[in-house]
Protein backbone atom coordinates (compact mmCIF):
# COMPACT_ATOMS: atom_id res chain seq x y z
CA UNK A 1 0.00 0.00 0.00
CA UNK A 2 1.17 3.47 -1.04
CA UNK A 3 1.30 6.20 1.15
CA UNK A 4 -1.01 8.49 -1.44
CA UNK A 5 -3.26 6.93 -3.85
CA UNK A 6 -5.20 8.83 -6.15
CA UNK A 7 -8.06 6.99 -7.87
CA UNK A 8 -9.75 8.57 -10.76
CA UNK A 9 -9.65 11.69 -9.61
CA UNK A 10 -11.52 14.23 -11.73
CA UNK A 11 -11.34 17.80 -10.52
CA UNK A 12 -12.58 21.01 -11.91
CA UNK A 13 -11.09 24.92 -12.52
CA UNK A 14 -14.60 26.30 -12.53
CA UNK A 15 -16.43 25.14 -15.20
CA UNK A 16 -13.66 23.77 -16.98
CA UNK A 17 -12.88 20.27 -16.19
CA UNK A 18 -8.80 20.32 -15.30
CA UNK A 19 -8.66 16.93 -14.56
CA UNK A 20 -9.86 13.63 -15.99
CA UNK A 21 -9.47 10.48 -13.66
CA UNK A 22 -6.13 10.71 -13.02
CA UNK A 23 -4.84 8.07 -10.38
CA UNK A 24 -1.36 8.37 -8.79
CA UNK A 25 0.32 6.85 -5.99
CA UNK A 26 2.98 8.27 -4.06
CA UNK A 27 5.02 5.60 -1.99
CA UNK A 28 6.46 6.84 1.69
CA UNK A 29 9.94 7.41 1.86
CA UNK A 30 10.78 9.02 -1.85
CA UNK A 31 10.44 11.60 -3.57
CA UNK A 32 8.01 11.62 -6.83
CA UNK A 33 7.81 14.37 -9.30
CA UNK A 34 5.01 15.41 -11.70
CA UNK A 35 6.07 17.06 -14.71
CA UNK A 36 3.96 18.49 -17.45
CA UNK A 37 3.44 21.94 -19.39
CA UNK A 38 1.74 24.94 -17.95
CA UNK A 39 -2.08 24.19 -17.97
CA UNK A 40 -1.66 20.30 -17.56
CA UNK A 41 -3.50 20.17 -14.52
CA UNK A 42 -0.75 19.88 -12.01
CA UNK A 43 -1.79 22.56 -9.52
CA UNK A 44 -5.03 21.64 -9.63
CA UNK A 45 -4.05 17.88 -9.05
CA UNK A 46 -1.77 19.14 -5.82
CA UNK A 47 -4.61 21.53 -4.43
CA UNK A 48 -7.61 19.02 -4.87
CA UNK A 49 -5.80 16.98 -2.51
CA UNK A 50 -4.75 19.41 -0.26
CA UNK A 51 -8.66 20.04 0.05
CA UNK A 52 -9.91 22.52 -2.43
CA UNK A 53 -12.02 20.41 -4.72
CA UNK A 54 -14.85 18.04 -3.33
CA UNK A 55 -13.77 14.81 -4.96
CA UNK A 56 -15.67 11.73 -3.97
CA UNK A 57 -14.22 10.49 -0.58
CA UNK A 58 -12.57 7.01 -1.88
CA UNK A 59 -10.85 9.20 -4.92
CA UNK A 60 -8.03 10.29 -2.34
CA UNK A 61 -6.53 7.69 0.19
CA UNK A 62 -4.12 8.52 2.72
CA UNK A 63 -2.48 5.77 4.71
CA UNK A 64 -5.15 3.52 3.91
CA UNK A 65 -7.77 6.69 5.00
CA UNK A 66 -10.48 7.99 2.47
CA UNK A 67 -10.14 11.88 2.75
CA UNK A 68 -11.68 12.89 -0.87
CA UNK A 69 -13.50 15.91 -0.32
CA UNK A 70 -12.07 16.87 3.46
CA UNK A 71 -11.64 20.36 3.69
CA UNK A 72 -8.47 21.83 3.40
CA UNK A 73 -8.30 22.85 6.93
CA UNK A 74 -8.53 19.85 8.27
CA UNK A 75 -6.18 17.61 5.65
CA UNK A 76 -3.08 19.18 7.01
CA UNK A 77 -4.04 17.85 10.63
CA UNK A 78 -3.95 14.26 8.55
CA UNK A 79 -0.25 15.36 7.69
CA UNK A 80 -0.49 16.20 4.07
CA UNK A 81 1.30 19.91 3.65
CA UNK A 82 1.45 21.74 0.39
CA UNK A 83 3.63 24.11 -0.68
CA UNK A 84 1.98 26.45 -2.89
CA UNK A 85 2.96 27.72 -5.79
CA UNK A 86 4.27 31.55 -5.63
CA UNK A 87 5.13 30.75 -1.91
CA UNK A 88 1.96 32.61 -0.90
CA UNK A 89 3.69 33.68 2.69
CA UNK A 90 1.33 35.97 4.76
CA UNK A 91 2.95 39.25 4.24
CA UNK A 92 1.62 41.08 7.94
CA UNK A 93 3.99 38.28 9.28
CA UNK A 94 7.29 38.18 10.06
CA UNK A 95 9.14 35.12 9.12
CA UNK A 96 9.06 33.66 12.14
CA UNK A 97 5.59 34.00 12.65
CA UNK A 98 5.15 32.27 9.28
CA UNK A 99 6.90 29.79 10.52
CA UNK A 100 4.60 29.36 13.88
CA UNK A 101 1.33 29.65 12.01
CA UNK A 102 2.51 26.62 10.12
CA UNK A 103 2.26 24.27 13.65
CA UNK A 104 -1.40 25.99 14.05
CA UNK A 105 -2.68 22.35 12.74
CA UNK A 106 -1.69 21.38 16.47
CA UNK A 107 -0.39 17.80 14.52
CA UNK A 108 2.57 16.43 16.56
CA UNK A 109 6.14 15.94 15.76
CA UNK A 110 9.47 16.64 15.68
CA UNK A 111 9.75 19.75 13.72
CA UNK A 112 10.41 23.31 15.48
CA UNK A 113 11.57 26.47 14.91
CA UNK A 114 15.34 25.32 15.82
CA UNK A 115 14.75 22.19 13.44
CA UNK A 116 13.54 24.44 10.55
CA UNK A 117 16.90 26.98 11.15
CA UNK A 118 19.22 24.44 11.39
CA UNK A 119 18.17 23.33 7.84
CA UNK A 120 17.98 26.74 6.16
CA UNK A 121 20.16 28.53 8.54
CA UNK A 122 19.51 31.86 6.13
CA UNK A 123 16.46 32.51 7.89
CA UNK A 124 17.73 32.45 11.55
CA UNK A 125 19.30 36.01 11.00
CA UNK A 126 16.09 37.47 9.59
CA UNK A 127 13.53 35.99 11.67
CA UNK A 128 11.81 39.23 12.78
CA UNK A 129 11.95 40.68 9.45
CA UNK A 130 8.27 40.85 7.64
CA UNK A 131 8.58 37.30 5.18
CA UNK A 132 8.08 39.48 2.51
CA UNK A 133 11.12 41.39 2.37
CA UNK A 134 13.19 38.21 2.26
CA UNK A 135 14.78 37.09 -1.54
CA UNK A 136 12.84 34.74 -3.70
CA UNK A 137 14.82 32.19 -2.77
CA UNK A 138 14.77 32.74 1.17
CA UNK A 139 11.08 33.60 1.22
CA UNK A 140 10.55 29.73 -0.51
CA UNK A 141 12.63 28.22 2.19
CA UNK A 142 10.01 29.94 4.58
CA UNK A 143 7.77 28.42 2.35
CA UNK A 144 9.08 24.50 2.94
CA UNK A 145 9.09 25.31 6.91
CA UNK A 146 6.00 26.78 7.18
CA UNK A 147 4.79 23.15 5.81
CA UNK A 148 7.25 21.57 7.60
CA UNK A 149 5.81 22.95 11.04
CA UNK A 150 2.46 20.86 10.32
CA UNK A 151 4.83 17.73 11.00
CA UNK A 152 3.94 16.53 7.56
CA UNK A 153 4.19 12.73 6.53
CA UNK A 154 3.94 13.72 2.79
CA UNK A 155 5.34 17.38 1.81
CA UNK A 156 3.67 18.26 -1.65
CA UNK A 157 5.70 20.94 -3.32
CA UNK A 158 3.79 22.87 -5.83
CA UNK A 159 6.73 24.99 -8.67
CA UNK A 160 9.32 25.83 -5.72
CA UNK A 161 11.98 26.55 -8.13
CA UNK A 162 9.89 28.57 -10.94
CA UNK A 163 11.89 32.53 -10.82
CA UNK A 164 14.56 31.15 -8.73
CA UNK A 165 18.37 31.36 -9.64
CA UNK A 166 19.78 28.40 -10.52
CA UNK A 167 22.71 28.43 -7.85
CA UNK A 168 19.14 29.35 -4.86
CA UNK A 169 17.31 26.08 -6.84
CA UNK A 170 19.90 23.72 -5.65
CA UNK A 171 20.24 25.61 -2.36
CA UNK A 172 16.53 24.57 -1.60
CA UNK A 173 16.74 21.13 -3.08
CA UNK A 174 20.04 20.31 -1.00
CA UNK A 175 17.76 20.34 1.87
CA UNK A 176 15.71 17.32 0.36
CA UNK A 177 17.65 14.40 1.79
CA UNK A 178 17.51 16.13 5.38
CA UNK A 179 13.16 16.08 4.88
CA UNK A 180 13.38 12.28 3.75
CA UNK A 181 15.50 11.60 6.38
CA UNK A 182 13.45 12.83 8.69
CA UNK A 183 10.96 10.45 7.70
CA UNK A 184 8.94 12.80 5.86
CA UNK A 185 7.83 11.42 1.98
CA UNK A 186 7.78 14.48 -0.71
CA UNK A 187 5.71 14.58 -3.78
CA UNK A 188 6.68 17.92 -6.51
CA UNK A 189 5.84 19.31 -9.46
CA UNK A 190 8.69 20.28 -10.90
CA UNK A 191 8.71 22.61 -14.94
CA UNK A 192 12.53 21.52 -14.34
CA UNK A 193 12.62 17.89 -16.05
CA UNK A 194 16.48 17.47 -15.68
CA UNK A 195 15.92 18.66 -11.63
CA UNK A 196 12.56 16.51 -11.32
CA UNK A 197 14.50 13.21 -12.73
CA UNK A 198 17.27 14.12 -10.62
CA UNK A 199 15.43 13.95 -7.20
CA UNK A 200 12.23 11.50 -7.85
CA UNK A 201 12.56 7.99 -8.25
CA UNK A 202 8.77 7.80 -9.44
CA UNK A 203 7.75 10.41 -12.23
CA UNK A 204 4.84 11.04 -13.77
CA UNK A 205 3.83 13.32 -16.82
CA UNK A 206 0.53 15.27 -17.11
CA UNK A 207 -1.28 16.44 -20.29
CA UNK A 208 -4.21 17.81 -20.88
CA UNK A 209 -5.51 16.73 -16.76
CA UNK A 210 -4.65 13.44 -17.83
CA UNK A 211 -1.49 11.22 -17.03
CA UNK A 212 0.63 10.80 -20.21
CA UNK A 213 3.39 8.84 -18.59
CA UNK A 214 4.98 7.32 -15.39
CA UNK A 215 8.00 5.53 -14.74
CA UNK A 216 10.95 5.14 -12.81
CA UNK A 217 13.05 8.02 -13.47
CA UNK A 218 16.15 6.20 -13.89
CA UNK A 219 14.27 4.14 -16.96
CA UNK A 220 13.05 7.34 -18.73
CA UNK A 221 14.30 8.49 -22.21
CA UNK A 222 14.54 11.93 -23.09
CA UNK A 223 12.21 11.02 -25.97
CA UNK A 224 9.36 9.26 -24.20
CA UNK A 225 9.45 12.36 -21.69
CA UNK A 226 9.20 14.40 -24.73
CA UNK A 227 6.54 12.40 -26.15
CA UNK A 228 4.72 12.50 -22.72
CA UNK A 229 5.02 16.07 -22.04
CA UNK A 230 3.88 17.71 -25.76
CA UNK A 231 1.34 14.78 -26.55
CA UNK A 232 3.51 13.96 -30.17
CA UNK B 1 -8.53 80.45 26.45
CA UNK B 2 -9.16 77.74 28.92
CA UNK B 3 -12.03 77.47 27.17
CA UNK B 4 -10.98 75.53 24.21
CA UNK B 5 -8.52 73.62 26.28
CA UNK B 6 -11.47 72.55 27.74
CA UNK B 7 -12.99 71.77 24.51
CA UNK B 8 -10.39 70.14 23.23
CA UNK B 9 -9.77 68.27 26.34
CA UNK B 10 -13.48 66.24 25.91
CA UNK B 11 -13.38 65.73 22.59
CA UNK B 12 -10.00 63.95 22.70
CA UNK B 13 -11.44 61.81 25.55
CA UNK B 14 -14.82 61.94 22.96
CA UNK B 15 -12.38 60.06 20.57
CA UNK B 16 -12.11 56.84 23.14
CA UNK B 17 -16.03 56.33 22.54
CA UNK B 18 -15.80 56.37 19.21
CA UNK B 19 -12.74 54.41 18.93
CA UNK B 20 -14.55 51.30 20.86
CA UNK B 21 -17.37 51.93 18.57
CA UNK B 22 -14.88 51.58 15.60
CA UNK B 23 -12.25 48.66 15.94
CA UNK B 24 -15.11 45.81 15.58
CA UNK B 25 -16.16 47.45 12.60
CA UNK B 26 -12.19 47.47 11.06
CA UNK B 27 -11.48 44.17 12.82
CA UNK B 28 -14.28 42.35 10.58
CA UNK B 29 -13.64 43.94 7.38
CA UNK B 30 -9.72 43.94 7.85
CA UNK B 31 -10.43 39.52 8.89
CA UNK B 32 -12.54 38.87 6.15
CA UNK B 33 -13.58 41.72 3.96
CA UNK B 34 -17.38 42.31 5.93
CA UNK B 35 -18.89 45.54 6.30
CA UNK B 36 -21.36 45.36 8.92
CA UNK B 37 -23.66 47.87 7.79
CA UNK B 38 -26.14 46.87 11.06
CA UNK B 39 -22.68 47.72 13.43
CA UNK B 40 -24.03 50.85 15.13
CA UNK B 41 -27.21 48.79 15.73
CA UNK B 42 -25.83 46.20 17.49
CA UNK B 43 -24.21 48.53 20.27
CA UNK B 44 -27.89 49.95 20.41
CA UNK B 45 -28.86 46.14 20.69
CA UNK B 46 -26.29 46.05 23.49
CA UNK B 47 -27.51 49.55 24.84
CA UNK B 48 -31.02 47.96 25.18
CA UNK B 49 -29.86 44.84 26.83
CA UNK B 50 -28.35 46.56 29.41
CA UNK B 51 -31.23 48.41 30.08
CA UNK B 52 -33.04 45.41 30.76
CA UNK B 53 -30.54 44.03 33.13
CA UNK B 54 -30.20 47.23 34.82
CA UNK B 55 -34.03 47.14 35.33
CA UNK B 56 -34.70 43.74 36.25
CA UNK B 57 -31.61 42.97 38.15
CA UNK B 58 -30.79 46.56 39.81
CA UNK B 59 -27.05 46.45 38.32
CA UNK B 60 -25.09 49.28 37.65
CA UNK B 61 -24.58 49.57 33.82
CA UNK B 62 -20.95 48.62 34.58
CA UNK B 63 -21.94 45.35 36.49
CA UNK B 64 -24.45 44.81 33.29
CA UNK B 65 -21.16 44.78 31.30
CA UNK B 66 -20.20 41.47 32.75
CA UNK B 67 -23.11 39.97 30.98
CA UNK B 68 -23.79 42.20 28.22
CA UNK B 69 -20.33 41.75 26.75
CA UNK B 70 -20.42 37.82 26.53
CA UNK B 71 -23.74 37.57 25.65
CA UNK B 72 -23.20 40.09 22.54
CA UNK B 73 -20.00 37.67 21.99
CA UNK B 74 -21.96 34.80 21.47
CA UNK B 75 -24.76 36.37 19.19
CA UNK B 76 -22.02 37.47 17.27
CA UNK B 77 -20.31 34.13 16.80
CA UNK B 78 -23.98 32.79 16.24
CA UNK B 79 -24.90 35.54 13.38
CA UNK B 80 -21.66 34.95 11.70
CA UNK B 81 -21.35 31.19 11.88
CA UNK B 82 -25.36 30.75 10.86
CA UNK B 83 -26.18 34.03 8.44
CA UNK B 84 -22.89 36.05 7.29
CA UNK B 85 -21.06 33.30 6.41
CA UNK B 86 -23.02 32.02 3.58
CA UNK B 87 -22.77 35.73 2.17
CA UNK B 88 -19.16 36.01 1.96
CA UNK B 89 -17.25 35.04 -1.77
CA UNK B 90 -15.78 37.30 -4.40
CA UNK B 91 -18.52 39.61 -4.45
CA UNK B 92 -18.67 42.04 -1.48
CA UNK B 93 -21.90 43.22 -2.09
CA UNK B 94 -23.96 40.31 -0.33
CA UNK B 95 -22.93 41.04 2.70
CA UNK B 96 -23.39 44.33 2.47
CA UNK B 97 -26.89 43.98 1.50
CA UNK B 98 -27.65 41.21 3.95
CA UNK B 99 -26.35 43.38 7.33
CA UNK B 100 -28.01 46.12 5.72
CA UNK B 101 -31.57 43.95 6.05
CA UNK B 102 -29.75 42.98 9.43
CA UNK B 103 -30.25 46.87 10.60
CA UNK B 104 -33.39 47.26 9.75
CA UNK B 105 -34.45 44.36 11.24
CA UNK B 106 -32.99 45.36 14.40
CA UNK B 107 -33.98 48.72 14.19
CA UNK B 108 -37.83 47.68 13.85
CA UNK B 109 -37.15 44.97 16.45
CA UNK B 110 -36.12 47.05 19.07
CA UNK B 111 -39.02 49.70 18.29
CA UNK B 112 -41.42 46.96 18.87
CA UNK B 113 -39.85 45.67 21.90
CA UNK B 114 -39.12 49.03 23.60
CA UNK B 115 -41.06 51.59 21.30
CA UNK B 116 -39.48 55.03 19.91
CA UNK B 117 -39.14 56.51 23.79
CA UNK B 118 -35.98 57.96 24.39
CA UNK B 119 -34.02 56.21 27.41
CA UNK B 120 -30.51 56.26 29.24
CA UNK B 121 -28.77 54.44 31.44
CA UNK B 122 -28.14 55.89 34.84
CA UNK B 123 -24.30 55.49 36.61
CA UNK B 124 -26.06 58.09 39.53
CA UNK B 125 -23.25 60.53 40.65
CA UNK B 126 -20.13 59.56 39.12
CA UNK B 127 -22.35 60.76 35.61
CA UNK B 128 -21.24 64.30 36.61
CA UNK B 129 -18.73 64.03 38.74
CA UNK B 130 -15.19 65.57 37.49
CA UNK B 131 -11.96 66.37 38.49
CA UNK B 132 -10.56 69.91 38.30
CA UNK B 133 -7.40 70.56 36.51
CA UNK B 134 -7.39 74.17 38.12
CA UNK B 135 -7.67 77.26 36.05
CA UNK B 136 -11.28 76.70 35.45
CA UNK B 137 -10.44 73.63 33.15
CA UNK B 138 -12.11 70.49 34.51
CA UNK B 139 -12.48 67.09 33.11
CA UNK B 140 -15.69 64.41 34.08
CA UNK B 141 -14.93 61.38 35.48
CA UNK B 142 -16.97 59.09 33.13
CA UNK B 143 -15.10 60.93 29.85
CA UNK B 144 -11.74 59.55 31.42
CA UNK B 145 -13.37 56.13 32.57
CA UNK B 146 -14.59 56.03 28.79
CA UNK B 147 -11.03 56.68 27.50
CA UNK B 148 -9.00 54.75 29.10
CA UNK B 149 -11.19 51.85 28.16
CA UNK B 150 -10.60 52.25 24.79
CA UNK B 151 -7.18 52.68 25.67
CA UNK B 152 -7.74 49.51 27.50
CA UNK B 153 -9.28 47.30 25.31
CA UNK B 154 -7.06 48.84 22.06
CA UNK B 155 -4.35 47.85 24.51
CA UNK B 156 -5.71 43.90 24.89
CA UNK B 157 -6.29 43.92 20.78
CA UNK B 158 -2.56 44.85 19.94
CA UNK B 159 -1.73 41.88 22.84
CA UNK B 160 -4.11 39.65 20.85
CA UNK B 161 -3.08 40.22 17.72
CA UNK B 162 0.51 40.52 18.21
CA UNK B 163 1.19 38.17 20.57
CA UNK B 164 -1.12 35.26 20.40
CA UNK B 165 -1.76 32.02 18.18
CA UNK B 166 -4.88 33.06 17.69
CA UNK B 167 -4.56 36.77 16.48
CA UNK B 168 -1.78 35.29 14.34
CA UNK B 169 -4.02 32.99 12.29
CA UNK B 170 -6.46 36.02 12.30
CA UNK B 171 -3.90 38.31 10.64
CA UNK B 172 -2.99 34.99 8.11
CA UNK B 173 -6.60 35.08 7.37
CA UNK B 174 -6.47 38.48 6.52
CA UNK B 175 -4.03 38.47 4.39
CA UNK B 176 -4.66 35.51 2.43
CA UNK B 177 -7.98 32.91 3.32
CA UNK B 178 -7.21 30.13 1.02
CA UNK B 179 -3.13 29.99 2.02
CA UNK B 180 -4.57 29.90 5.71
CA UNK B 181 -6.75 27.33 5.27
CA UNK B 182 -3.88 24.99 4.23
CA UNK B 183 -2.23 26.09 7.77
CA UNK B 184 -5.23 24.05 9.32
CA UNK B 185 -7.45 27.31 9.86
CA UNK B 186 -10.85 26.64 9.56
CA UNK B 187 -11.90 30.09 7.87
CA UNK B 188 -15.21 29.77 8.97
CA UNK B 189 -14.64 29.38 12.66
CA UNK B 190 -12.33 32.16 12.57
CA UNK B 191 -15.10 34.52 11.43
CA UNK B 192 -17.11 33.83 13.85
CA UNK B 193 -14.45 34.75 16.52
CA UNK B 194 -13.97 38.00 14.69
CA UNK B 195 -17.32 38.72 14.85
CA UNK B 196 -17.75 37.68 18.53
CA UNK B 197 -14.47 39.79 19.42
CA UNK B 198 -16.10 42.64 17.75
CA UNK B 199 -19.64 42.42 19.00
CA UNK B 200 -18.00 42.49 22.19
CA UNK B 201 -16.06 45.66 22.09
CA UNK B 202 -19.31 47.47 20.52
CA UNK B 203 -21.50 46.07 23.19
CA UNK B 204 -19.19 48.19 25.70
CA UNK B 205 -19.16 50.92 23.28
CA UNK B 206 -23.39 50.69 23.10
CA UNK B 207 -23.75 50.57 26.88
CA UNK B 208 -21.14 53.78 27.36
CA UNK B 209 -23.26 55.53 24.74
CA UNK B 210 -26.11 55.11 26.79
CA UNK B 211 -24.84 56.53 30.11
CA UNK B 212 -23.23 58.99 27.91
CA UNK B 213 -26.56 60.35 26.40
CA UNK B 214 -30.01 59.20 25.37
CA UNK B 215 -30.52 56.33 22.89
CA UNK B 216 -33.75 55.29 20.73
CA UNK B 217 -33.66 52.52 18.67
CA UNK B 218 -32.94 54.95 15.14
CA UNK B 219 -29.48 56.15 16.47
CA UNK B 220 -27.50 53.34 15.36
CA UNK B 221 -26.61 54.06 12.08
CA UNK B 222 -25.14 57.85 12.44
CA UNK B 223 -22.61 55.50 15.06
CA UNK B 224 -21.86 53.68 12.25
CA UNK B 225 -21.31 56.40 10.60
CA UNK B 226 -18.46 57.69 13.19
CA UNK B 227 -17.28 54.47 13.42
CA UNK B 228 -16.34 54.68 9.72
CA UNK B 229 -15.07 57.76 9.90
CA UNK B 230 -12.63 57.12 12.83
CA UNK B 231 -11.50 54.03 10.61
CA UNK B 232 -10.73 55.98 7.59
CA UNK B 233 -9.10 59.00 9.28
CA UNK B 234 -6.90 56.62 11.23
CA UNK B 235 -6.07 54.46 8.65
CA UNK B 236 -7.57 51.30 7.49
CA UNK B 237 -5.86 48.16 10.10
CA UNK B 238 -4.09 50.32 12.17
CA UNK B 239 -5.54 50.05 15.95
CA UNK B 240 -3.87 53.05 17.15
CA UNK B 241 -4.63 54.75 14.21
CA UNK B 242 -8.29 54.05 14.97
CA UNK B 243 -8.11 55.68 18.28
CA UNK B 244 -6.25 59.13 16.84
CA UNK B 245 -8.89 58.69 14.44
CA UNK B 246 -11.98 58.82 16.94
CA UNK B 247 -9.96 61.55 18.15
CA UNK B 248 -9.99 63.60 15.72
CA UNK B 249 -13.41 63.26 15.58
CA UNK B 250 -14.02 63.97 18.30
CA UNK B 251 -12.23 66.70 19.00
CA UNK B 252 -13.75 68.47 15.52
CA UNK B 253 -17.41 67.87 16.76
CA UNK B 254 -16.94 69.06 20.08
CA UNK B 255 -15.13 72.15 19.07
CA UNK B 256 -18.16 72.58 16.15
CA UNK B 257 -20.24 72.31 18.76
CA UNK B 258 -18.83 75.18 20.99
CA UNK B 259 -19.27 77.43 18.25
CA UNK B 260 -22.76 76.60 17.28
CA UNK B 261 -24.53 73.85 18.51
CA UNK B 262 -26.18 73.09 14.55
CA UNK B 263 -22.35 72.85 13.52
CA UNK B 264 -21.21 69.85 16.13
CA UNK B 265 -22.14 66.72 13.76
CA UNK B 266 -20.80 68.97 10.19
CA UNK B 267 -17.91 69.56 11.55
CA UNK B 268 -16.73 66.21 12.25
CA UNK B 269 -17.99 65.23 8.54
CA UNK B 270 -15.92 68.23 7.74
CA UNK B 271 -12.96 67.30 9.18
CA UNK B 272 -13.39 63.54 7.58
CA UNK B 273 -13.47 64.79 4.50
CA UNK B 274 -10.48 67.07 4.58
CA UNK B 275 -8.60 63.74 6.16
CA UNK B 276 -9.72 62.04 2.90
CA UNK B 277 -8.46 64.68 0.46
CA UNK B 278 -5.12 65.97 2.07
CA UNK B 279 -4.24 61.99 3.33
CA UNK B 280 -6.84 59.41 1.47
CA UNK B 281 -5.00 56.73 3.17
CA UNK B 282 -5.59 57.95 6.84
CA UNK B 283 -3.38 58.95 9.25
CA UNK B 284 -1.57 55.84 9.70
CA UNK B 285 -2.01 53.94 7.28
CA UNK B 286 -1.10 50.40 7.55
CA UNK B 287 1.01 49.52 4.40
CA UNK B 288 2.60 45.98 3.69
CA UNK B 289 3.93 44.81 0.55
CA UNK B 290 1.96 42.20 -1.38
Amino acid sequence: MSLLEVENLSAYYGDFQALFDVSLRADAGKVTAIIGANGAGKTTFMRAIAGFQSPPRDAIRFDGEQIGGMKASRVVGKGIALVPEGRKLFPSLTVEENLLIGSYCGRRGDWNLQRVYGLFPALEQKRAAPATSLSGGQQQMVAIGRALMSNPRILMCDEISLGLAPIVIKDIYTAFPSILAEGVSILIVEQDIGQALAVAEDVYCFQGGRISLSAKASQLTRDEISAAYFGV
Amino acid sequence: MLGWLDTILQGLMLGGLYALFATGLSLTFGVMRLVNIAHGDFSILAAYIALVVVQWLGWSPFLALLLVVPLMAVVGYVVQTTLLNQTLGPDILPPLLVTFGLSIVLQNGLMEGFSADSRGLSIGALQTASIPLGGGVAVGVFPIITFATAVIVLGAMSWLFHSTTLGRALRATSDDQTTAQLMGIDNRHLYGIAMAISMAVVAIAGVFLAIRTTFDPSVGPARLLYAFEAVIIGGLGSLWGTLAGGMVLGVAQTVGFSLSPAWGIAAGHLAFLLVLILRPNGLFPKTRDA
